[in-house]
C-alpha cells in the first residue's frame, strides 16, 4: 500500500501541478455557472441543466480520453522509461494509481456539475432533498463515464505505443458518444447498447427531464452502472495483462486468472441488464406479432365500438414490486347491452384476470390479446343491469419501442393514461395498431380515438407513498370534499363523473395555486416558478372575463404542467388540462389555459366542414378579440398585424381557408370591430354572451358520442348581431 | 554470481538477438563489450527482467528470470536511455525510487537518497527540477537510482555515452567502488571504459559471445595481429579502411596501426604489442572474416 500511494502521488503531481489542467475545470465551474445563472427562472432548472451537462460533459470526455492516453504514455512503454519497469513494483500498482489519480482530478468536474446544480436550484427556494437527489445524479453520471472513458483511453494506449493513439482515442470518443447517439442509437432505435455510449448523460433524451425521467430508470441505470463499472474493470485489467505478457512475471497464471474473472464479472454484470431489455423487447415484439393487433392500414374508418356504463367502482392497491392490484365495479344498464351474447371490455394484456363476477357470482371469461369476454345471457339478462366485478393485476412498465413507455407505475412514479385501459372500457377497442410502414407498434389512440363511457367514478388508490392525481375530484373515504390524503393513510378516493376516461399521475409533484382562481396548477418543484406566473397571468384573464361573461363556467379545474417526453400531446380530461411540454419555458400557456377555461376543448373542429354552417370556431376568437381591444387597448389594425396571441384570433385572421371560403370570420372580426370602435362594446359583448350560453365547445362527434353537437350557423350571428344591434339603437 | 544458459533471443520480425549465449559473470565488475547490434542491450533486458528470452534461462544468484519479481528486488538497472519525470526535483525522484524499492522508514530513506547524490555530486542541486538539470546530471541521476537500496547486481548499459571526460572518470570509480562485493555488469562499446577495473569482460557479436575472459586474456587476441608503420599517402587510399585502427602524420608519411594476419602489401610494418582495444578489434575481425568465409 505504501507503493501504490507513493505512486499515486506520482501520477497525482503532473496533473495537479499543471496549471493548464486546473484551467478546465475551473473553467467549466464558471460556464455552468453562468448557464445556470442565465437561465430563465421560467425554464425547469433540472431540465435546462441536464441540457447543458449532456453536451459539455460529452465533450469533457474528451479531456478523460487525452489525459488517460497520457498518462500510460508518461512512462509505460517508452524505451527512455524502461529503468521504471526495472522495479520491483506491479504493473497493477502503476495502472491502477495512474487510473486513481487521473479520476481524482476528473471528479473536479463531476463534483462541480453536482454541486453546483444543488445551489442553484437552492437559489430558487426549490426543496433541499430534491436539490440533493438531482445533483447526486449528475455527479454519479460525470463519474461513471469518466470511469469507462478513462479505462478504454488507458487500455488504447497501452496496445498502441505509436503516437496514432491520439487519432484512435479522438475516434473513440467521437464514436461512443455522438456518431453512436445519432447513427446507431437512435437512428435504429437501438436502446440497449445505450450502456455502451461513453457518455450517460447523453444517451437518453427522455431521461432528461425531473418528472418522470432519470427517476424512473433509477433500476436501468443502477444494472448499467454495475455493469459499466465491471467493464472498466475489465478494461483495466485487460491493460494489466498486455503489460504482463510483454514482462516476465512468476505471476503469469494468477494474472490471467484475475483477467478471467474481470471478463466473466463484466459478463454477469451485464444479465441483469440484458435480461431488463430482453423482458421489455419480448413484450414489444410480442404485440407486433400478435395478430389481434390491426395494421393501421386495415382499421378502416369505423370508430371503436362502445357501450355505456353507468358506475365504475375502481380499487387500485400498488402492491409487492409494484405490482398493481384491481378491484374493478361495473355497472352497466342491460340496454346498453340489447343484442349481445357476451359483454366485451378491454383491459390491456398485461394484466392478469384472476376472477370476474356477475351480479355477484363467479363467471367464465376469455382473453384475447386486450379483450376480455364475458358470456351474458339467461339469467344475467333478465336483470335491469349487470353488475361485473373484475379482479386483476399487474406490473405496469410498458415499453414503447423508441426509449420511452405507454405507460408505467414503478414506485411513486405514475402514468396510467385512460387509453392505456388500465380499467376495463366497454367495447372491443383498439389499444395498440401495427405501424406498416415503419414495422414499429404505436398507441391505438393515435389512429383511432378511443371510446370513453360518460360514467359516475369513485377510484381509491392505495399503497403509494406520495400523492396521485386524476381528473376526478378528491374526496375524503367518506365522500368528504376536504383532502384527506396523509401519508399514514396512504390512501385516496376520486370521485365524480367522468366523459373522457380516467388518467392517474404521480410523480414528484407540488401544487401551485392562486386565491383568485379556482384552479391549480400541479407540476415539478423545479417548474415551481413558471407555474406561479402562469397563475398570475391567467388570474387577469380569469378576472376580466369573469366581469362580463355571465354563464361564465369554467371547463377546467387542474392543470398538470408536466414536463417529460413520455407523453407528447396536451389532453383535456374531465376538468383537467395536462401540459406536456419538452422544450420548457412559457408558451403562452395562461392564454391556452384560459381558452380551455372558458371555452372547453375544440378537440372537434377538424369536422366543422365550412364556417357557414357552424361559425363556433370564431365566436370563440371573437370572446378574446373583445379581450384584446379592451382589456389591451389595441385597435383592430394592431390585432391584424400580430401584436395578439394568434392562437386565439385564427378564426378571424386566417382569410380565404377551404373551410371559410366567404372569409365569415375576418367579416365578423371587422363587424365587431366597427361596433367597438363606434362605442358599442357593450351590445357587442351582449350578444357575445348569447351565444356563449348556446355552448362554445367543440368535442368530437362520434356515433356513440354522449353530447351531441350543436352547431351555431352564420344566419344566427345575422340574427342576433342585428337584433341585439337595433335593440340597443331603439333604446 | 550470474548463470547464463544457452539462452536464445528472438524477435518478431525474425530478427535474431541473442543467439545461444553462454556465460557465467562473477561478483565485480564485468565488461560486456561489442559492436552495436550485437545484443548486448537484449541480454541487460532480459537479466533485468524487461523482456524474455525466447529460450534459455539465467540463474541470479540462484535464481531464475522466470521468479522476474524476485530478481526485479536485488537488481539495479541503468538503461542505455534515461529520462525522469521533469517536474520532480532530484530528491524526490531518488525517494520514489526508494519506496519502490521497500525502503518505508522515511528517515533511511532520506539519508540514503542524500548519500547517493553526494556520491553522483548532485547534492547541490538535490531539489532543483530535473527538468534543469544537463543530460550529464541526468545520468549520475539515473546511475544514483540504479544504485538505490544497494542491489546485489548491477546493470548498466552504456552509461558513459554523453559524459564529459571528467564525469566519465568519476563514473568509472563510482561503480568500481560499488562493485565491491556486487556484480556489476557495464555493458559499452568504449573500451576505456572497462580497461582500467573490470576483472572480467565478456564480448558479445551478432548475437552470440565471442569472448570471455579477462583483460590480459582479450589483449592477447590481438597478438601478431597489429602492425604499425610508414606508409605513403597513396598507398593509405589503398589499405582495408577496417583494418586500420589510428594513424598519426608524421615527416616521414602517415604513421599507421593496421589489424591484419600479415603486414599490409608494400607496407614496412613491424609488429607491436596489442592494446586491449587491439586485442577487441582483433578479435572482432577475425570473426568477421570467419563470417565471410562461410559458404552460406
Amino acid at each position: 500500500m505504501v507503493k501504490w500511494r507513493r505512486q499515486f502521488a506520482l501520477e497525482w503531481n503532473p496533473i495537479f501541478r499543471n496549471v493548464w489542467l486546473m484551467v478546465l475545470p475551473a473553467f467549466f465551474g464558471i460556464i455552468y455557472a453562468w448557464f445556470l445563472s442565465a437561465a430563465s427562472p421560467f425554464n425547469n432548472l433540472f431540465n435546462e441543466a441536464y441540457g447543458f451537462n449532456s453536451l459539455v460533459h460529452t465533450l469533457t470526455l474528451g479531456i478523460a480520453m487525452l489525459l488517460g492516453i497520457i498518462a500510460i504514455r508518461r512512462d509505460i512503454r517508452r524505451p527512455s522509461y524502461e529503468w521504471s519497469t526495472g522495479l520491483p513494483l506491479t504493473y497493477g500498482t502503476r495502472i491502477t494509481a495512474k487510473y486513481a489519480a487521473a479520476l481524482t482530478y476528473l471528479t473536479l468536474f463531476s463534483l462541480l456539475a453536482g454541486a453546483l446544480f444543488i445551489a442553484f436550484s437552492y437559489g430558487r427556494g426549490v426543496d433541499a432533498a430534491v436539490n440533493i437527489a438531482h445533483g447526486v445524479y449528475f455527479f454519479l453520471s460525470y463519474e461513471i463515464s469518466y470511469m469507462v472513458t478513462l479505462a478504454l483511453a488507458m487500455l488504447l494506449a497501452v496496445c498502441l505505443p505509436n503516437r496514432v493513439v491520439y487519432l484512435i482515442g479522438f475516434c473513440a470518443w467521437m464514436f461512443g458518444t455522438f456518431f453512436m447517439q445519432l447513427f446507431i442509437v437512435e437512428r435504429y432505435h437501438l436502446y440497449i447498447l445505450g450502456i455502451f455510449h461513453l457518455s450517460e448523460l447523453f444517451v437518453q433524451g427522455k431521461r432528461g427531464y425531473e418528472l418522470w425521467g432519470y427517476s424512473l430508470e433509477v433500476d436501468e441505470l443502477l444494472k448499467s452502472g454495475l455493469f459499466v463499472l465491471a467493464f472498466a474493470g475489465l478494461l483495466l485489467a485487460a491493460a494489466v495483462t498486455i503489460l504482463n505478457l510483454l514482462r516476465p512475471t512468476k505471476h503469469a497464471i494468477r494474472q490471467w486468472v484475475v483477467a478471467g474473472l474481470s471478463l466473466l464479472l463484466a459478463c454477469g454484470a451485464f444479465a441483469p441488464y440484458g435480461l431488463l431489455w430482453q423482458g421489455r423487447y419480448s413484450s414489444y415484439f410480442d404485440k407486433i406479432k400478435d395478430d389481434t393487433i390491426p395494421m393501421a392500414d386495415d382499421l378502416g374508418e369505423n370508430p371503436n365500438k362502445a357501450f355505456e356504463i353507468a358506475n365504475y367502482d375502481l380499487v387500485l392497491e400498488r402492491t409487492k414490486n409494484d405490482v398493481l392490484a384491481v378491484t374493478a365495479r361495473l355497472d352497466i344498464p342491460a340496454a346498453a347491452l340489447q343484442g349481445e351474447q357476451e359483454i366485451n371490455l378491454t383491459l390491456n394484456r398485461l394484466f392478469t384476470v384472476s376472477e370476474v363476477k356477475a351480479g355477484g357470482r363467479p363467471v367464465s371469461f376469455a382473453r384475447r390479446g386486450d379483450l376480455l369476454s364475458v358470456p351474458w345471457s339467461g339469467e344475467l339478462q333478465q336483470q335491469e343491469s349487470v353488475l361485473l366485478e373484475l379482479r386483476y393485476s399487474g406490473a405496469v412498465m410498458e415499453y414503447n419501442g423508441r426509449g420511452g413507455f405507454y405507460a408505467f407505475a414503478r414506485r411513486d412514479l405514475v402514468m396510467l393514461p385512460g387509453y392505456f385501459a388500465w380499467y376495463p372500457l366497454p367495447g372491443k377497442q383498439h389499444l395498440y395498431v401495427k405501424d406498416d410502414w415503419s414495422n414499429s407498434l404505436q398507441a391505438g389512440w393515435v389512429f383511432r380515438e378511443i371510446s370513453f363511457p360518460d360514467a359516475q367514478y369513485r377510484l381509491t388508490v392505495k399503497g403509494f407513498n406520495s400523492k396521485l392525481y386524476t381528473s376526478l375530484p378528491e374526496t375524503g373515504p367518506q365522500g368528504s370534499v376536504e383532502r384527506p390524503y396523509a401519508a399514514e393513510g396512504k390512501t385516496q378516493t376520486f370521485q365524480g363523473p367522468g366523459k373522457d376516461g380516467i388518467s392517474l399521475f404521480g410523480g414528484p409533484f407540488v401544487e401551485v395555486s392562486d386565491p383568485s382562481l379556482p384552479s391549480r396548477i400541479i407540476t415539478t418543484p423545479n417548474s415551481t416558478e413558471l407555474a406561479k406566473h402562469v397563475l398570475q397571468e391567467w388570474s387577469g384573464y380569469y378576472q376580466y372575463f369573469t366581469s362580463w361573461v355571465v354563464d361564465f363556467e369554467p371547463k377546467i379545474h387542474q392543470v398538470g404542467y408536466f414536463e417529460t417526453e413520455q407523453m407528447m400531446s396536451d389532453t383535456a380530461e374531465n376538468g383537467m388540462y395536462a401540459i406536456f411540454s419538452r422544450g420548457g419555458g412559457d408558451n403562452g400557456y395562461a392564454g391556452l389555459l384560459m381558452t380551455e377555461m372558458l371555452l372547453g376543448t375544440r378537440r372537434g373542429s377538424y369536422q366543422i366542414e365550412n364556417t357557414r354552417e357552424d361559425i363556433r370556431l370564431p365566436l370563440r376568437s371573437l370572446m378574446w378579440y373583445v379581450y384584446y381591444r379592451e382589456a389591451e387597448g389595441l385597435s383592430h389594425r394592431d390585432i391584424e398585424d400580430g401584436r395578439a396571441d394568434f392562437r386565439m384570433l385564427s378564426a378571424l385572421l386566417h382569410a380565404n381557408s377551404d373551410k371559410d371560403p366567404d372569409n365569415l370570420g375576418v367579416s365578423m372580426g371587422k363587424q365587431v370591430g366597427e361596433a367597438i370602435d363606434a362605442g358599442r362594446i357593450s351590445e357587442v359583448k351582449e350578444i357575445l354572451n348569447y351565444f356563449y350560453s348556446q355552448g362554445l365547445e367543440i368535442p368530437v362527434e362520434t356515433p356513440d358520442s354522449p353530447v351531441k353537437v350543436r352547431p351555431i350557423p352564420y344566419e344566427a350571428w345575422e340574427r342576433e348581431w342585428k337584433r341585439g344591434m337595433e335593440r340597443e339603437n331603439g333604446a | 554470481m550470474i548463470e547464463i544458459n544457452h539462452l536464445y533471443k528472438m524477435y518478431r520480425k525474425g530478427h535474431l538477438a541473442l543467439d545461444d549465449v553462454n556465460l557465467t559473470l562473477r561478483e565485480g565488475m564485468v565488461g560486456l563489450l561489442g559492436p552495436n547490434g550485437a545484443g548486448k542491450t537484449s541480454l541487460m533486458r532480459i537479466l533485468a527482467t524487461l523482456i524474455r528470452p525466447s529460450s534459455g534461462d539465467a540463474l541470479i544468484h540462484g535464481i531464475s528470470l522466470k521468479q522476474a519479481e524476485d530478481i526485479r528486488a536485488m537488481i539495479g538497472y541503468l538503461p542505455q536511455q534515461f529520462q525522469v519525470y521533469p517536474q520532480l526535483t532530484g530528491a524526490e525522484f531518488l525517494d520514489y525510487v526508494a519506496v519502490m524499492k521497500g525502503m518505508s522508514d522515511p528517515r533511511k530513506r532520506r539519508a540514503e537518497t542524500a548519500r547517493l547524490l553526494e556520491e553522483v555530486n548532485l547534492a547541490e542541486k538535490a531539489h532543483k527540477r530535473i527538468r534543469t538539470y544537463s543530460g550529464g546530471m541526468r545520468r549520475r541521476l539515473g546511475i544514483a537510482q540504479a544504485l538505490l537500496g544497494s542491489p546485489q547486481v548491477l546493470i548498466v548499459d552504456e552509461p558513459t555515452a554523453g559524459l564529459d571526460p571528467e564525469e566519465r572518470v568519476r563514473f568509472r570509480n563510482l561503480l568500481t567502488r560499488f562493485s565491491l562485493g556486487r556484480i556489476v555488469l557495464l555493458s559499452t562499446h568504449i573500451v576505456a571504459d572497462i580497461e582500467s577495473n573490470c576483472r572480467q569482460i565478456a564480448v558479445l557479436d551478432q548475437g552470440g559471445v565471442r569472448f570471455s575472459g579477462d583483460l590480459a586474456e582479450l589483449q592477447a587476441s590481438g597478438q601478431g595481429k597489429v602492425w604499425e608503420g610508414i606508409v605513403e599517402e597513396g598507398l593509405f587510399s589503398e589499405l582495408d579502411p577496417m583494418s586500420v585502427v589510428s594513424t598519426r602524420r608524421t615527416d616521414e608519411g602517415l604513421l599507421c596501426r593496421v589489424i591484419a594476419d600479415a603486414p599490409p602489401l608494400g607496407m614496412e610494418a613491424v609488429a607491436v604489442r596489442p592494446t586491449l582495444e587491439d586485442g577487441y578489434l582483433a578479435l572482432l575481425r577475425s570473426r568477421q572474416e570467419e563470417g565471410a568465409m562461410r559458404p552460406w
